[in-house]
C-alpha cells in the first residue's frame, strides 16, 4: 500500500485507540444498587431515604463525571434473608459497582459479608450496628448516620449532667433497643449516676400500661426510652396519658421522636429530650436549602433519613467526580472517600478513617410545640465510635 | 406418554443448570434455583404431616429454623464440616417436632394448629432473647463455608455451582425419602388416619404412634431444609423461626397440592418466583400477592398439580 | 408485692384484658359459627381504624367515626362472605384449610391496599375533646379514654352476649351453629345468618380498630400484634364459646401484667407456656368442647 495509506490508517488505528476507552466508557453506564425497605414496617423510613439520595441525584443530573449512570432499587422488606437475596440479584444479575444500603441492622449484619467478598463499595445511609464499626468493620464500608454507641453513650453522660441522677431504662428488645440500653446504663453510672430499673417490652407492643407502675415506682428523674415508628407512638402517648410525663424528663435516640413519628404523637412529645445527627430547624444555611429543597423537589418533610440519603449521594458522586468516572477501581475511590469533609445539612460530615464510622456534631434537641418541632438546645462535637481495638481495616 | 421422559428431561435439566451461568443467565438465577428447591423440600415436608397425615400446623417454621440455627452454630462452634451440621440440625428439629407431638397428639384441628404455632413462637423469642448464643435479632453471620469429599472430588460450598448441586441432591433425596414414607404400610396408615381416626383405630392403626411419628418424621425434614438454608444463606436470624414463614409454607403447599408430595415443588416455584418477580416490579407486591393467593385459593383450590392431572386426564 | 402494687397491675392488665376482649368478640363470633379461623380480621380491624380516621378528619367527630366504621366494615364482610368464602364453602364443606388461606390471602391484600390507598406514614386518630383528660384512682393517674374503652369493651361482650342470648337472632345461631342441618330443617336461613354473622365480626373488628387505634396509631400493618394475641386468647379459652374469649382474654391481660412485674426476663414467652399448658390440660381450652369443631 501506498505511503498515505499507511499514515491514514495508522493515524486512524491511533485515533480510534485513544478514544476507545471514552468511548467504552460512555457506553456502559455506572450503575448504583439501593438496598431498602419499601414496603412493610419499615417502608417510610426506607422511603425517606431514597427521597433524600434522589435529591442528591437530582442535583447531578443523569451524568457523573461524562459517564451516565442508572439506579436499581430493590425491597429489603427489613428481612436478613429477603436482603440477602435481593443483594444477590445486585451483585450478580444487575452487576452493580455500589450499593447503597441499608436500615434494618439484621439486613446489615447478613449483608455485610457478601459485599465484602465481592468488593463493592458500601455506603450505609442507616444501620447502627456497632459491630460494623468493630470486629464487622471493612474498608469498603462507609457508614453515614451513627453507631449503637454514639446514639446512646454520650447522651447518657449529658442527662446525667443536665437532667439528674436518676434513670430508668425501657428500651425495644430487639438488637438496637437492646444495644443502647446497655451503653447508656454503662455511661450513666459511669457518670456516677444510678439505674434504678430497666424493661424490655417486645417489638409491636401496643399497651405499655404494665410497664408503668415499676416507671413510676422507682422515682427516676430520668427516663431513656428506645421505641421506633408505631411503638414509639404508643409509649410516648401512653406515657403522657398515664401522667408520668409530668414527673419523669425522657431522653431518647432520634428514633423515639423522629419526624416520621412526631406528628402521630402530637402534644404528648412535647418536652422530650433527644439526640441526632441531623434536626431539621438547624440553622445553617445548607440546611436551609435542604429543607425548602426535600419539600419541593421530593415532597417530603426533612428529617434525619432524607439528611443520610442525601449526604450518600454527596459522598458518592463527590468521590466519582474525583476519580473522573472510575468505579473499578475500588481502592482508589476508599483513599477519595476516607478524607472526604462533606458539606452536610446536618453541618459536618466526616469519617474516623480508623473505622469508616462517622464523626459526629451530637445535637441535644428537645420537641416543642406550636409548631410541633425539635429545637438544638445542647451540641455534643467531635463524638467518635470509642475504639475497641477490633477492628482491623 | 410415558411420565419417566419428561421427568428425566426435567432432573437433567435441573442438573445441567448451573453451567448456564455466565453464558445464557446469571448466577442470580441459579441462586434463586437454590431457594426454591429448599422451600419445595420445606413444603414436602410439611405436606408430610398435613396432606398425609391432616395434621394441621403453624408451626412448621420452628422446626426449619431449628434446623438452621442447630447448623449454624455446629459450624460455628464445633466443627467447620458439613455432616456434623447436618445431622445436628435434622435431630434437633425432629427433637422439637417429638416433644411437639407429645403434647400436641390429642389436638385436633385449630387446636393442634395454635399449639404448633406456640412451640414456634417460643423459639423465635428465645432466639431473640438469647443474644450470647443465637445473635439476638440481628442474626449470627456464617464463616466460611464447608468443603465436603477428598482427593479429587472437593466440592467447595462457597462456589455458588456445587452449593446448587449439593443442595439439588439433598432435596432430591429428602423427596425420595418422603415418596418412600408414603407409599409404605406407614404412609398409608396415616391416610386412613386422615380419613377417619375411629376406622383407623378399629381396624388396629396405632393412632397416637402414627400421629407423633409423621410430626417427626416431617419435623426432621423441615430441619434438613433448614441446615441447607442456613448454610446456602450463610446468614440466620430469628425471622426464620416466625410463624409468617409457617404460613408462607403452608400456602406453598396448597397452592401446588397438598397430598401430592411434587405439588411442593410447584408451588415453590409459583410463589418464590412470582414474588421474587413482584418485588422487584413494584413496592407494593404485597397488594398482589394477597389477590395472588385470593385468587388461587377461588380458583384452583385443589393445587396446580391436581388441576394439572386433570386436564392431562381429559384429553 | 404489696396490696397497692398488686391491685395496680391488676388494672394494668384489665386494660390488656379488654383490649383483647374487644378483638376477640368479633374472632370467637365467627369461628363459632362458621369454623373459620378469620386470619383477615387484623385486616378488617385495621381498615375500621382508617375508616374511623377518614370519618374524624371529614366530619371532626371521634363519635361519629365509632358509628360509621362498623357499619362500612359491616358491609365488606357481608361482602367477602357472601362472594368468596360462602362459594368456597359450598364447594369443600369439609376443609378448614381452604377459608383460612382464603383470609390469610385477603389480610395480606386489605395490608397492601392500605398502603397504596394511605400510605405508609404512622397516623393519629384524635381522642375526643370530652374524654381527653385523667381521672385519678388512688396514686394512679388513669386517662379518661381508657376508662371509656374499658366501659366500651364491656357494652359490646354485654351487648353481643345479649344478641346471642336473648333474641330469636340469637337463637337462630346458636341453633345454625350446633347443628346446621337440623336448622335449616326447621326453617333457619343457615345463609343469611352466615352472612349476618361474619358482618356482625366485621364490624367488631372495626369498632375495635377505632377504639384501640386512639390509644396507639395507625398503619397498615397495625392489626398483627394484638389479633395474634387475641388468637391466643379464645384458643385459651374455648374457641366458639363467648365466655371462653372473655375470660381468656381477661387471663391473658392477667398473665401479661404480672407477667411483666414478676418475670421481667421472659414475660414474653409467658404467654406462649400458658397455651400451651392449658391446651395440654385441657385441649379445647377452658370452656371448649361444645362447639363442632
Amino acid at each position: 500500500m501506498n505511503r498515505r495509506h499507511f499514515l491514514k490508517s495508522t493515524a486512524t488505528a491511533a485515533l480510534g485507540a485513544a478514544m476507545a476507552p471514552a468511548a467504552v466508557r460512555a457506553e456502559e453506564p455506572i450503575k448504583i444498587g439501593v438496598l431498602l425497605p419499601f414496603s412493610k414496617a419499615f417502608a417510610v423510613l426506607g422511603e425517606n431515604t431514597f427521597a433524600g439520595f434522589t435529591l442528591g441525584t437530582k442535583e447531578i443530573g443523569g451524568e457523573i463525571a461524562g459517564r451516565k449512570y442508572t439506579i436499581v432499587k430493590e425491597d429489603d422488606t427489613a428481612d436478613p434473608s429477603v436482603g440477602v437475596s435481593k443483594l444477590r440479584k445486585l451483585i450478580d444479575k444487575d452487576e452493580v459497582d455500589v450499593i447503597v444500603g441499608t436500615i434494618h441492622s439484621g439486613v446489615a449484619a447478613a449483608i455485610r459479608n457478601p459485599i465484602v467478598d465481592a468488593k463493592k463499595l458500601w455506603l450505609n445511609p442507616i444501620a447502627t450496628n456497632d459491630v460494623l464499626a468493630e470486629q464487622g468493620c471493612s474498608r469498603y464500608h462507609f457508614r453515614f448516620s451513627s453507631s449503637g454507641w454514639q446514639a446512646s453513650a454520650p447522651t447518657a453522660t449529658w442527662a446525667k449532667a443536665k437532667l439528674g441522677d436518676r434513670a430508668y431504662i425501657c428500651a425495644f428488645n430487639f438488637a438496637f433497643g437492646q444495644q443502647t440500653a446497655a451503653h447508656f446504663k454503662k455511661a450513666f453510672e459511669g457518670a456516677g449516676g444510678q439505674v434504678v430499673g430497666e424493661s424490655f417490652p417486645p417489638f409491636g407492643t401496643t399497651n405499655f400500661a404494665p410497664y408503668f407502675p415499676a416507671i413510676r415506682d422507682s422515682k427516676p428523674q430520668v427516663i431513656f426510652a428506645n421505641f421506633a415508628g408505631a411503638d414509639a407512638v404508643a409509649f410516648v402517648k401512653q406515657f403522657a396519658d398515664f401522667g408520668l410525663a409530668s414527673s419523669v424528663k425522657i431522653v431518647a435516640p432520634s428514633n423515639l421522636v423522629s419526624e416520621d413519628v412526631l406528628a402521630a404523637q402530637g402534644q404528648a412529645a412535647v418536652g422530650i429530650y433527644s439526640n441526632s445527627y441531623y434536626t431539621p430547624s438547624y440553622d445553617i444555611p445548607k440546611n436551609k436549602w435542604f429543607v425548602k429543597a426535600c419539600k419541593e423537589q421530593v415532597g417530603k418533610d426533612a428529617d434525619h433519613f432524607l439528611c443520610a440519603g442525601y449526604d450518600v449521594a454527596q459522598a458518592l458522586f463527590g468521590a466519582l467526580r474525583e476519580t473522573k468516572g472510575d468505579v473499578a477501581n475500588k481502592e482508589r475511590l476508599i483513599q477519595v472517600l476516607e478524607p472526604m469533609k462533606i458539606d452536610s445539612p446536618r453541618g459536618r460530615l466526616r469519617w474516623d478513617p480508623k473505622n469508616h464510622n462517622p464523626i459526629l456534631d451530637i445535637h441535644m434537641r428537645i420537641v416543642q410545640a406550636n409548631p410541633l418541632h425539635h429545637t438544638v438546645v445542647d451540641m455534643l462535637k467531635d463524638v467518635a465510635h470509642p475504639d475497641t481495638g477490633t477492628c482491623k481495616l | 406418554m410415558s411420565r419417566r421422559l419428561p421427568i428425566a428431561l426435567a432432573a437433567l435439566a435441573l442438573l445441567a443448570a448451573p453451567f448456564g451461568v455466565g453464558r445464557l443467565y446469571s448466577a442470580y438465577y441459579l441462586n434463586l434455583a437454590t431457594w426454591i428447591l429448599i422451600f419445595a423440600l420445606f413444603a414436602a415436608a410439611l405436606d408430610l404431616a398435613l396432606g398425609y397425615g391432616g395434621l394441621v400446623s403453624f408451626g412448621h417454621a420452628g422446626f426449619f429454623g431449628v434446623g438452621a440455627y442447630a447448623a449454624a452454630l455446629s459450624l460455628r462452634h464445633l466443627s467447620t464440616s458439613l455432616w456434623p451440621a447436618l445431622l445436628l440440625g435434622i435431630l434437633a428439629a425432629a427433637a422439637l417436632a417429638a416433644l411437639v407431638g407429645r403434647f400436641a397428639v390429642h389436638s385436633r384441628g385449630v387446636y393442634l394448629a395454635m399449639l404448633t404455632f406456640a412451640f414456634a413462637q417460643l423459639f423465635y423469642e428465645i432466639a431473640i432473647k438469647w443474644v450470647a448464643v443465637t445473635g439476638g435479632s440481628d442474626g449470627l453471620p456464617g464463616g466460611s463455608r464447608p468443603r465436603i469429599g477428598a482427593g479429587a472430588l472437593v466440592l467447595d460450598l462457597a462456589d455458588k455451582r456445587h452449593m446448587y448441586w449439593v443442595v439439588l441432591l439433598v432435596v432430591a433425596g429428602g423427596f425420595l425419602a418422603a415418596r418412600r414414607i408414603v407409599n409404605s404400610p406407614f404412609g398409608r396408615g396415616l391416610v386412613a388416619i386422615r380419613e377417619s381416626e375411629a376406622r383407623a383405630a378399629a381396624i388396629g392403626i396405632d393412632v397416637d404412634r402414627h400421629k407423633r411419628l409423621a410430626l417427626v418424621m416431617s419435623g426432621g425434614l423441615s430441619g434438613l431444609a433448614g441446615v441447607l438454608f442456613a448454610i446456602h444463606q450463610n446468614f440466620v436470624s430469628p425471622e426464620l423461626l416466625y410463624f409468617a414463614l409457617s404460613g408462607e409454607v403452608v400456602i406453598i403447599a396448597v397452592l401446588g397440592g397438598i397430598g401430592t408430595l411434587y405439588g411442593a415443588l410447584v408451588g415453590a416455584v409459583i410463589a418464590v418466583g412470582i414474588k421474587e418477580i413482584l418485588s422487584t416490579w413494584t413496592d407494593n407486591w404485597l397488594v398482589f400477592l394477597g389477590a395472588l393467593y385470593v385468587v388461587c385459593v377461588m380458583c384452583f383450590p385443589q393445587g396446580l398439580v391436581r388441576l394439572a392431572e386433570r386436564g392431562a386426564r381429559t384429553t | 408485692m404489696s396490696i397497692d402494687a398488686i391491685l395496680t397491675q391488676l388494672l394494668m392488665g384489665l386494660t390488656v384484658g379488654v383490649n383483647l376482649v374487644l378483638v376477640a368478640t368479633g374472632l370467637t363470633l365467627v369461628f363459632g359459627m362458621m369454623g373459620v379461623i378469620n386470619f383477615a380480621h387484623s385486616a378488617l380491624f385495621m381498615l375500621g381504624a382508617y375508616a374511623g380516621l377518614v370519618v374524624s378528619t371529614r366530619l371532626g367527630s371521634f363519635w361519629l367515626a365509632l358509628l360509621v366504621a362498623p357499619i362500612a366494615l359491616g358491609l365488606v364482610g357481608a361482602a367477602i362472605e357472601r362472594g368468596l368464602l360462602r362459594p368456597l364453602r359450598v364447594r369443600f364443606p369439609d376443609s378448614h384449610l381452604l377459608p383460612l388461606l382464603l383470609t390469610f390471602g385477603l389480610g395480606l391484600f386489605f395490608e397492601g391496599a392500605a398502603k397504596v390507598v394511605w400510605g405508609a406514614d404512622i397516623v393519629s386518630l384524635d381522642k375526643p375533646a370530652a374524654l381527653a383528660g385523667a381521672v385519678t384512682l388512688g396514686r394512679i393517674t388513669f386517662p379518661a379514654y381508657w376508662l371509656f374503652a374499658l366501659v366500651a369493651a364491656a357494652v359490646l361482650a354485654v351487648l353481643v352476649w345479649l344478641v346471642v342470648e336473648r333474641t330469636p337472632l340469637g337463637l337462630s345461631i346458636r341453633a345454625a351453629t350446633q347443628d346446621p342441618t337440623m336448622a335449616a330443617v326447621l326453617g333457619v336461613n343457615v345463609r343469611r345468618l352466615t352472612t349476618i354473622v361474619f358482618a356482625l365480626g366485621s364490624g367488631l373488628a372495626a369498632a375495635a380498630g377505632v377504639i384501640l387505634g386512639t390509644m396507639t396509631s395507625l398503619s397498615p400493618q397495625m392489626g398483627g400484634g394484638i389479633v395474634l394475641d387475641a388468637f391466643i386468647a379464645i384458643v385459651i379459652g374455648g374457641l366458639g364459646s363467648f365466655t371462653g374469649a372473655i375470660v381468656g382474654s381477661l387471663l391473658l391481660g392477667q398473665v401479661q401484667s404480672f407477667g411483666v412485674a414478676l418475670f421481667p426476663a421472659f414475660h414474653t414467652p409467658l404467654v406462649f407456656l400458658v397455651m400451651a399448658v392449658v391446651l395440654v390440660l385441657r385441649p379445647s381450652g377452658l370452656f371448649g368442647g361444645g362447639a363442632r369443631r
